[in-house]
């Protein structure tokens, strides 16, 4: 469980090293407190709208608001779940609704040939390797999807050598 | 019950470790410190990868067999997923869609 955790907050290494130049310059406190905020959606708007070079030294203030919206919505709707969540039926199969929101992140992902290529392999081997205990069919879809991609990537037209 | 909950709180901290120290791990040292080029390459695949993984066998598996039919609800409830993200971009339309391809499956099929 704690590797299935690793493995899905590995993205979260990538924005780390995208917003490390942007607080740099602030407190420690403060580069404890934004870490802790960070969540996909905040990453993505924040990219999007400054760059490193740009010398704002205050976007940290739109990063904590967006982030503290995102948050209070995140805790209010846990807070539901755990204590009106039993009140749903279990036939509706509301929990599909995560794994269809992962499809919905999963897309915007698929930038490139080779990152896709790579995801399509993971998903294979994920099916393949489904039996294999402490999630080591997880670990060892990535791997190959990983691998898959960097062939692809090198094999391929450069379409999709840019950076992320 | 009470012997496993120290397990269950146990593990929650340890993924709360996990996430924070992953969003941390550039931005706390707050130096010029940078991912080596041969880590940047591999993740740039690991998050697609990853969640394809957690994906496919969520939606081909039934009870832990290959389920590949029009009457696995959850198979063709990803794959309209899949379409409408992938025509919408709308993470709220590929739910809905996708829960109500479920639904129809399971109502006609089951």
């Amino acid at each position: 469980m704690i590797a299935t955790a690793l493995v899905v907050n590995l993205r979260y290494v990538i924005y780390s090293a995208v917003l490390a130049p942007h607080f740099e310059h602030l407190p420690r406190r403060w580069r404890v407190l934004l870490s802790y905020v960070t969540v996909d959606g905040m990453f993505a708007l924040f990219a999007g709208r400054y760059r490193p070079d740009d010398g704002n030294r205050h976007n940290h203030w739109y990063f904590l608001g967006g982030s503290l919206v995102m948050w209070c919505a995140w805790q209010l709707s846990s807070g539901i779940g755990i204590f009106a969540g039993a009140m749903i039926p279990a036939e509706w199969s509301l929990e599909f609704a995560s794994t269809l929101a992962l499809i919905a992140l999963l897309i915007p992902l698929l930038f490139d040939r080779a990152v896709t290529w790579g995801a399509v392999a993971a998903g294979g081997v994920a099916l393949i390797a489904a039996r294999l205990p402490l999630n080591l069919g997880l670990l060892a879809a990535i791997a190959v999807g990983v691998a898959a991609g960097l062939a692809v990537a090198r094999i391929g037209p450069r379409n999709g050598v840019g950076r992320v | 019950m009470a012997a496993e909950s120290w397990l269950v709180w146990a593990l929650i901290a340890g993924m709360a470790l996990v996430a924070f120290f992953t969003r941390a791990i550039f931005i706390l040292p707050g130096s010029h410190l940078r991912l080596p080029p041969t880590a940047e390459r591999v993740l740039r695949y690991a998050p697609a990868a990853a969640i394809m993984a957690i994906i496919v066998p969520d939606l081909a598996l039934a009870h832990g067999a290959l389920s590949i039919s029009i009457e696995n609800p959850r198979l063709v409830g990803g794959l309209v997923a899949f379409a409408l993200a992938a025509a919408t971009r709308s993470i709220l339309a590929t739910i809905v869609g996708g829960m109500l391809a479920l639904t129809l499956v399971r109502q006609f099929a089951g």
